[in-house]
């Protein structure tokens, strides 16, 4: 069931050139219009995507068996100023093994919830790329069966940079790829079974999605 | 001088501190006389049963159990013994029965087993009897009979013979003449060793010359001749010897003891069949001048000591310790508090048991308790073929390690048809001594599989699994199963397994 990262990104880049190759409606005259009139654009966004989600923290991703996640996300924004919005996103990683001698089910689960702004230097009529960072606020939990070993669940922060690209399909909806990167460390009070105390949940995203606008 | 007596002080309390306990108890107390040829065992749960010829001629018992004896009860089927009734033997087998046999003189031995509380019907054993008789019991429970057999056709003879009577039968049988010459073979005695080998020790005799020696041969388990040994050594000398008793400890050493009348005095001798090598010929004490059953002595093996009970001169009996390091014998204490006429020696778990009964009238049997190291003989084994694998048991977060014993049932155990109640596994530091042992658990007789939880991950610990049988009796921690130093079972190839699964 693994998905490798080049098979994500060529999905995506194809369902985007599928979408992105359509007319959109009344495309002419509008390029030059969006970038002379920027109120002129939607106020607010709300998408969902899929992307696919790799963490640095290798202990991890080599317990749990995985060293990518593919997993759904929601977004929203809205815009402010000159190009600028404000932007969120929330998802949710999650992963399950055995545990390594009795095989309980150990299911870990990540919330990340991202706050940042999102810059579009250029708006032209199907392409708006953007560049952006903020901020990631993170809750992990991880439960096991039974009651011999006990669940543990914590909360970490860092930040995020980002690119990518709107692609406007119809007037209310554009496509959307992009590509995160985030940092988000945390120093464990009690050590690993194996002695780490370091705990690395940032990581790589990239995804496609589509984005409501209004 | 203040000195001096505090050294004299201090030297005798070591002496009394070291010194064995023995206690002496009247068994027939209230009696009228007549209370002959005691004989005491104890079984693996502590009950005690005293076999004597009572003065009705019946043969009567007391029962002990829990701290305190039952009272004189006559043993059902017991025949009236009116002649000589000189020689009875008693031994516990590794269930917990107690097999008693006794006889009568130039005629039969009788034979009853108690079990549960409770007597068998004493029986006759159907092979004509002459005089000394001898029980000791295999490891499966199999009792071994040694006795001598008189026959009068076609012209005097005495042969030593032994049978057998197996855990499901309920007499001896299977008698085969182990010395079949055309001399006279007799007062036999009989020791078992860990290997289920009879090892028998006879007086001999040769017509001609008049000559008794102690004569000792080992049979196996199909009664095969396996070694042969004039032990005493007096082949050609006239001299008479006299009450030839055997006894095997632990180590497998053999201790042959008798009686020498032209010396008057018990001499012995220890064979060690590692080195198949003999010790010189030991004199232990003088004994009586008149010959018969004062004459009687007993080798009683108790682990890896060696322990001789005889009579001295004046008829008491006394109890000797073997100091194998100077081939001598040590006295511990006089065992009877009278000049005696028969005695009968066997282990408890806590001290020796010596039946003995007072030589003048009114005869009257008695119990010498002498407190010894504790000692319990083992047949069952502890398990067979004990692995130990460290292990981790854990999710990301939490996790310990774990050492995994596996095992088997010993075969030794199966074979013996021994039930195993329940088993301990014990756990002590690879650099412990082996006082260090801790107990974990006890685990019930099937189980072939313990998990050692939470323990460090550098601990590096070494287990025992030891078996306890029905009767309370624990194997003794022969072999340790020995843990992993490196962690079996790595994460990473648990990992990689995983991923080729999905």
């Amino acid at each position: 069931m693994k998905t490798s990262i080049t098979t994500t990104i060529t999905a995506s880049f194809l369902a985007l050139l599928l979408i992105g190759s359509a007319p959109a409606p009344a495309a002419a005259g509008q390029d030059e219009a969006a970038t002379a009139e920027p109120q002129t654009q939607p106020r607010f966004r709300i998408g969902a995507y899929f992307e696919g989600s790799m963490l640095n923290d290798k202990n991890l991703t080599d317990f749990f068996g995985h060293s990518q996640r593919n997993l759904p996300g929601f977004e929203a924004s809205v815009h402010t100023l000159y190009n600028i919005d404000v932007w969120a996103s929330y998802r949710i990683y999650t992963d399950k093994t055995k545990t390594t001698f009795y095989g309980k089910e150990d299911k870990f689960k990540l919330n990340q919830a991202s706050l940042g702004l999102v810059y579009r230097p250029v708006v032209w009529t199907v392409l708006e790329p953007f560049i952006g960072a903020g901020i990631e606020i993170y809750s992990y939990s991880e439960k096991i069966e039974g009651d011999d070993l006990p669940g543990t669940s914590g909360n970490a922060f860092g930040f995020h940079v980002q690119g990518g690209t709107y692609v406007n399909i119809f007037k209310f909806l554009a496509g959307k790829v992009f590509v995160r990167l985030n940092g988000v460390k945390k120093t464990l009070s009690e050590a690993l079974p194996d002695g780490t105390t370091k705990l690395d949940l940032g990581g790589k995203e990239f995804g496609a999605g589509l984005v409501f606008r209004f | 001088m203040k000195k001096l007596l505090s050294v004299v002080f201090i030297t005798a309390l070591a002496i009394s501190l070291s010194a064995q306990t023995i206690d002496v108890m009247n068994m027939t107390e209230g009696l009228k006389g007549n209370q002959r040829v005691p004989a005491v065992a104890e079984n693996a749960r502590g009950e005690r049963v005293y076999v004597y010829r009572g003065g009705d001629l019946y043969v009567h018992y007391r029962y002990y159990k829990n701290g305190s004896w039952g009272k004189a009860t006559r043993i059902p089927g017991s025949p009236v013994f009116n002649g000589e009734f000189w020689y009875s033997d008693i031994v516990a087998d590794n269930s917990g029965t107690i097999h008693y046999v006794c006889e009568e003189t130039d005629s039969h031995m009788w034979y009853a087993y108690f079990k549960d509380g409770a007597w068998s019907t004493m029986k006759q054993i159907d092979v004509p009897h002459e005089a000394t008789l001898s029980l000791a019991v295999r490891s499966d429970d199999t009792v071994v009979l040694a006795a001598a057999m008189k026959t009068f056709s076609p012209k005097l003879t005495k042969d030593v013979v032994i049978g057998t009577k197996r855990k499901d039968q309920t007499n001896f049988s299977n008698f085969v003449n182990v010395t079949q010459d055309w001399e006279a073979s007799t007062m036999v005695d009989l020791a078992i060793d860990a290997q289920d080998n009879s090892w028998i020790v006879y007086k001999d005799e040769f017509f001609k010359t008049e000559s008794m020696p102690v004569t000792l041969l080992t049979l196996d388990k199909n009664h095969k001749q396996t070694y042969f040994k004039n032990v005493s050594g007096q082949e050609e000398t006239r001299t008479w010897c006299w009450y030839a008793r055997v006894g095997i400890n632990t180590e497998g050493k053999v201790m042959a003891t008798w009686f020498k009348s032209q010396a008057s005095a018990y001499y012995s001798r220890c064979y060690d069949p590692t080195t198949k090598s003999w010790t010189d010929i030991k004199q232990i004490i003088n004994g009586p001048l008149h010959p018969w059953p004062e004459m009687y002595n007993q080798v009683l093996a108790r682990g890896t000591d060696f322990y001789w009970i005889g009579m001295t001169p004046d008829r008491y009996v006394r109890l000797y310790k073997y100091d194998a390091a100077h081939n001598s014998w040590t006295k511990v204490g006089d065992v009877s508090t009278a000049g005696a006429n028969w005695f009968n020696a066997s282990n408890g778990a806590n001290c020796i048991l010596i039946a003995w009964d007072t030589q003048s009238e009114p005869m009257s049997s008695y119990l010498t308790t002498v407190s010894a190291d504790p000692y319990v003989a083992t047949r069952v084994q502890s398990v067979a073929n004990l692995l130990v694998e460290k292990r981790v048991e854990r999710g990301f977060f939490h996790g310990y390690t774990l050492n995994v014993l596996t095992w088997e049932a010993n075969p030794l155990n199966v074979e013996r048809d021994i039930t195993i109640a329940s088993q301990r596994v014990y756990r002590k530091l690879r650099t412990e001594d082996a006082g260090k042992w801790a107990l974990l658990i006890e685990l019930a007789g099937d189980v072939r599989a313990y998990e050692d939880r939470n323990i460090p991950a550098g601990s590096d610990y070494v287990y025992a699994v030891t078996c306890i049988d029905d009767m309370g009796v624990e194997s003794a921690i022969t072999d340790e199963g020995q843990g992993a130093s490196g962690v079996a079972g790595t994460l990473e190839r648990r990992i990689e397994a995983e991923r080729k699964d999905r």
